[in-house]
């Protein structure tokens, strides 16, 4: 390809932005509103999806021990349970009786002389771990239970939580798959259509040049590249107005719910936009170079 | 240059084009191709384009062998061919010297020598004057002038006109012809479909008269009878 074919495609693509303003217009407001839909069913998923898994961390296993176990054993168990292939090793925390009695009053609002009458080991020590995962729960309860110590009295696990939590997680995700799948189907086709009504007017155009002895290349080029500058820029616009609202979105979120940032993290403009910039880019750019050639395919057949 | 041998085209709605018509024309001829509407004149035009395909029998223009070419050859082969209708057909959005330019563009050639070239056939079509006009500016002789020099930029050895005086009065008919002729002294074989009598009769060229899309009469050096 010649350096000055290639100037030659760039400037007509410009060239004929400019001369159909109306439909380059209408066309970018196309993608951008499709691209701007996306872009926010994304950053609710991705944040739906961070909650959750958040949600799924903080549910522990715990391991209950018996009080026959001496200081030595429970150091031994300890290492044990550090030691099983998915437990985060660093998760692994030790829960005397006194640490158990405290939370527990603690949770209940309780008043602790309610507790007075009782044995100081009424409640029992145990190990809180957390699998790095939630598919790997199970696999480590296996482990807990092969290990066969004595003194283990009972393996807890949240499993109502973790089930309903797994199960909402991946209704969200065949959900917001559906939905963005279909937002660019649907961008695609308001595309074609809006570009081939400007084709229509060029269909002269593409025969003369058929007669000339353009190559479909030659003719699909400045297409192309229309295409692609429609997209990028349809991209550009919903990305700037989704940064603007997600970030003052998140600011007015921890300014009013401050026990809200406690609870859960959102995640950073910066975690959403490093994924949702070229993947907006890409999708525009697609989106347009698609609509553009389909739009004009069927009058290369001269 | 072209050969066409028991060339037949039947269109899907059953209407004849061209029966059985074989025809050789050498490199370097004058041709008109006459005959009332309907007679064959322009499938015989769009069938030497490759606008429509033969339903059976061949044509062969140099060495192309036209129901042999695949759709990425067609624009290579076309390239070969000048050609000029009868509406013109001029981008309308471009100048004149920039219509004549983008025929060499589409054969990907430098700038320097579309700079170099087009101002010579702009001169040769008596249009230099007119560069930078839009088709719309310009009458329809200046118009055809355009084309023509369009058609001639990338100096094809053929030149095909369907009816390309069809639109002129007929002083601006026989500066059309003219310059033809003057196409064709330089080495160009040209082929002309039209019903312009007087024109056909004073040239004195080769005439090929169609009729119901057979050939019924082939003169060396003819003119523009009426079917009996």
């Amino acid at each position: 390809m010649r350096i000055s074919s290639v100037r030659y495609y760039v400037s007509e693509a410009f060239k004929n932005l400019f001369r159909n303003h109306l439909m380059t217009v209408a066309a970018i407001l196309t993608v951008s509103a499709c691209l701007f839909i996306l872009a926010v069913s994304l950053c609710l998923a991705l944040n739906i999806d961070y909650l959750l898994e958040q949600m799924e961390q903080s549910l522990s296993v715990v391991v209950y021990l018996s009080d026959e176990l001496d200081a030595d054993q429970v150091n031994e168990l300890y290492k044990r349970i550090q030691d099983i292939p998915y437990v985060k090793a660093d998760s692994v925390k030790y829960i005397s009786h006194e640490m158990a009695i405290e939370r527990f009053i603690e949770s209940m609002d309780a008043d602790p002389s309610l507790l007075d009458g009782l044995p100081d080991n009424f409640l029992p020590r145990s190990f809180e771990l957390e699998a790095g995962d939630l598919a790997y729960r199970d696999v480590v309860i296996e482990e807990l239970k092969g290990l066969a110590f004595r003194g283990v009295e009972k393996i807890g696990n949240q499993e109502q939580y973790v089930g309903l939590l797994t199960t909402i997680n991946n209704g969200i995700r065949v959900v917001s798959v559906i939905v963005i799948a279909g937002l660019i189907v649907l961008s695609v086709l308001i595309i074609v259509n809006t570009i081939k009504i400007t084709v229509n007017s060029r269909r002269t155009e593409i025969t003369i040049m058929k007669y000339v002895g353009a190559t479909d290349w030659f003719i699909r080029w400045p297409f192309i590249i229309e295409g692609l500058l429609i997209g990028l820029i349809g991209a550009a616009v919903p990305l700037f107005f989704s940064w603007l609202s997600y970030r003052n979105v998140l600011a007015v979120l921890r300014d009013n719910f401050i026990s809200v940032e406690e609870l859960f993290d959102f995640k950073t403009t910066f975690e959403i936009f490093s994924l949702l910039i070229p993947l907006t880019l890409i999708l525009g750019a697609g989106i347009g170079i698609i609509g553009s050639v389909t739009s004009m395919r069927k009058y290369l057949r001269v | 240059m072209i050969l066409i041998s028991n060339a037949t085209k039947l269109y899907d709605n059953g209407v004849k084009g061209i029966d059985n018509v074989s025809l050789t024309i050498q490199s370097g001829e004058f041709v008109f191709i006459v005959g009332s509407t309907g007679s064959g004149k322009s499938t015989l035009i769009r069938l030497l384009l490759k606008e429509v395909d033969l339903t059976s029998g061949q044509i062969k223009i140099g060495r192309d062998n036209l129901s042999d070419l695949t759709r990425h050859q067609m624009p290579y082969f076309r390239r070969r061919i000048g050609v000029v209708f009868q509406d013109f057909r001029l981008l309308t959005n471009k100048t004149v010297y920039e219509n004549v330019a983008f025929a060499m563009r589409v054969v990907e050639a430098p700038n320097r020598d579309i700079r170099r070239s087009v101002p010579v056939v702009l001169a040769q079509v008596g249009l230099q004057k007119k560069a930078k006009s839009y088709p719309s500016q310009l009458s329809g002789g200046e118009q055809q002038r355009a084309a023509l020099a369009r058609a001639i930029v990338n100096r094809p050895p053929l030149i095909l006109a369907d009816e390309p005086t069809g639109n002129l009065d007929p002083g601006t008919a026989w500066d059309i012809m003219g310059l033809l002729e003057d196409i064709n002294d330089r080495g160009t074989t040209v082929v002309v479909a039209t019903h312009a009598k007087e024109l056909v009769d004073e040239m004195q060229k080769r005439v090929i008269t169609l009729k119901n899309g057979a050939v019924i009469r082939d003169l060396a050096k003819g003119g523009y009878y009426d079917e009996d």
